[in-house]
């Protein structure tokens, strides 16, 4: 399980953005998290998985028992936290596939397991590629350099199917997407969730709740998780908006 | 040619800290030098030996060439000649295709090579051998219409205190030459480099890697001399900056009366892995023709937080994520050599570094 206890985090100039997040998630389950702009949805998923703009003021974060906030970035990674940002980076001359290699073998090492064969990637890769409907340009081109916001959300979900996370917080995969750039990203989400891994969605819109369909639905404001629900508080709020959240 | 080259050298002097061309040098530690103390003496450097000199080269080839010794004010330039350096010339002929290696035999080392027209030429400058203090190497390149030119380095890090390498580049018109440097010295390296732009759409590139740990020092002085239409030029450097070491760049062009279309550009872009580690970037441009487009460009950072989050965030642990942005910072420069021989000489070396 993913446990987030009375999380409190600022940014190092001490403002404090989450301000005491309590949020359980089980393996197998899907939840997503709306807010308003500026309310520490995304601040949630780099605190959790360790950004350095970021100190945690108080609270805890295990994944299966273990903290994951007294663990470096790539621990709490290849634990089985991961997080896709909003605004993945670009870095020319670190190739794709290399990159991704790298990422596995490193998950691979921690767990102390050899490295992958080269048989075993290519088919994971080509599996995953497929699935999420990439085409060669992806594999030789330096890590999202000049890929497109859409191209760049897809690469993200290529990484989370190599990788295979337990739990994948998903900072607003579907924004940017186009129509078909949301069904094929909403479909890879869905082929990579099972009754082992888990998929945290952070999203402005209902939509990508049509495809991906969640058990809870979270309300995060002024760094907290004020409501609750299931998928019927995603539709009210795409029909009545936040406004009513604070008085009820 | 020894015996001009002494003379002139003796007329100079050793340079200061007052010739604006060496002012960030460490000068003051050139009189410590053995090797050098010919140069306030009036004792011979080394034997003069005309008959075994003349025996090496081809001579009416070095006669033709006019080294301008009599009027060279870089004392780098001289100091192989001076100390005795014997002339190796190589002569390839009009659209003949070479891949070869520079191998000089002694410290002090003078190549001239003369590239006819349309002829295609690789090079890979190894290292001399490391006997003495310093080392001292000119080369001379006369490249003739139409030819193509690599020259690339890897330069091995090793123990050598002091070491001068001269590159002087003649080119004629729709000749090409680009020169490759990986610089993982420990040395005090001074690196001139002079590329003579003759003909029209004569085209000129310096790059250069430098990977420096310790405190070893690159010191490069560049000029291209633009003296003919249409002709591009690019320097292009790259440094990665370990522990206490340092990199003086000091990169000139001068676009002459008649370069119409003249297209030059100066880059240096430089990561400082170290507090210690430092850049000096000197760029200078002469322009005397109006239908010119020179540029130049200088940026100083260290590894971005960023990134290496991004890469963290996916399992790779901070060692190998500062690896994997450090070559990826490198490779840009390579890859945009024009020749594969050096630049897949240059991808293998930068390979095997880090991955010890």
């Amino acid at each position: 399980m993913l446990s987030i206890k009375n999380l409190k985090a600022s940014l190092l100039d001490g403002t404090q953005i989450l301000k005491g997040i309590n949020l359980d998630v089980n393996p197998g389950e899907i939840h997503a998290i709306m807010g308003i702009n500026g309310s520490g949805k995304s601040t949630l998923a780099k605190v959790i998985s360790g950004h350095p703009a970021y100190q945690v003021d108080e609270g805890s974060v295990e994944l299966d028992g273990k903290n994951l906030l007294e663990l470096e970035p790539n621990e709490r990674a290849n634990e089985g936290f991961f997080a896709s940002t909003q605004y993945p980076i670009e870095i020319p001359g670190v190739p794709n596939v290399e990159f991704l290699r790298m990422a596995v073998d490193s998950k691979r090492a921690y767990l102390k397991e050899g490295p992958i064969s080269d048989e075993e990637f290519s088919k994971r890769l080509n599996e995953a590629m497929e699935l999420l409907e990439m085409d060669d340009r992806y594999r030789t081109r330096g890590l999202n350099d000049g890929f497109s916001g859409g191209e760049k959300k897809r690469n993200e979900i290529l990484q989370m199917a190599m990788l295979l996370p337990k739990y994948s917080f998903l900072d607003e995969t579907d924004s940017g997407l186009d129509i078909d750039a949301l069904r094929i990203v909403s479909n890879g989400i869905n082929h990579l969730h099972n009754q082992n891994r888990a998929v945290i969605l952070v999203t402005h819109y209902e939509r990508i709740l049509d495809l991906v369909k969640p058990d809870f639905v979270h309300v995060l404001m002024h760094g907290k998780i004020l409501m609750s629900g299931g998928p019927d508080l995603a539709l009210k709020l795409e029909k009545d908006g936040y406004d009513w959240i604070e008085g009820a | 040619m020894q015996k001009e080259a002494l003379e002139r050298i003796r007329e100079l002097g050793l340079p200061g800290r007052k010739v604006e061309d060496w002012y960030k040098f460490p000068t003051a530690n050139l009189a410590a030098y053995k090797s050098l103390e010919f140069i306030s003496s009036k004792e011979l450097p080394v034997e003069i030996d005309d008959a075994s000199n003349v025996e090496r080269l081809a001579e009416s080839d070095l006669q033709t060439a006019d080294f301008g010794i009599e009027k060279e004010t870089d004392f780098s330039a001289l100091l192989p000649l001076a100390l005795g350096a014997k002339s190796f010339v190589k002569v390839v002929a009009d659209g003949a295709s070479e891949n070869g290696i520079l191998k000089a035999h002694d410290e002090y080392s003078h190549t001239v090579f003369r590239i006819g027209k349309g002829a295609k030429v690789s090079l890979e400058i190894l290292e001399n051998k490391i006997e003495r203090e310093l080392s001292a190497e000119r080369i001379d390149l006369f490249v003739g219409e139409d030819a193509e030119l690599e020259l690339f380095s890897t330069e091995v890090a090793h123990k050598q205190e002091l070491k001068f390498r001269t590159i002087r580049v003649h080119q004629a018109k729709g000749s090409k030459v680009h020169i490759l440097d990986l610089n993982r010295s420990d040395a005090l390296r001074r690196t001139s480099v002079e590329a003579y732009l003759e003909g029209e759409a004569a085209d000129f590139g310096y790059r250069a890697l430098n990977i420096l740990h310790g405190t070893s020092a690159e010191h490069d002085f560049v000029r291209v001399f633009h003296h003919a239409a249409q002709c591009p030029s690019r320097q292009f450097i790259r440094n990665l900056l370990f522990d206490a070491s340092a990199v003086h760049y000091d990169g000139g062009v001068v676009a002459g009366k008649d370069c119409t279309g003249t297209d030059s550009s100066e880059l240096i872009n430089t990561m400082l892995l170290s507090d210690d580690a430092s850049i000096h970037v000197k760029p200078t441009l002469k322009i005397f023709h109006d239908d010119v487009a020179c540029s130049h460009g200088n940026t100083v950072g260290t590894l971005e937080k960023e990134p290496l989050y991004y890469l963290q965030s996916r399992g790779i642990d901070r060692k190998h994520a500062e690896e994997l942005l450090i070559v990826a910072f490198a490779k840009d420069l390579i890859a945009e050599h024009p020749f594969e021989p050096g630049k897949q000489r240059l991808f293998k070396v930068l390979s095997e570094v880090f991955t010890k």
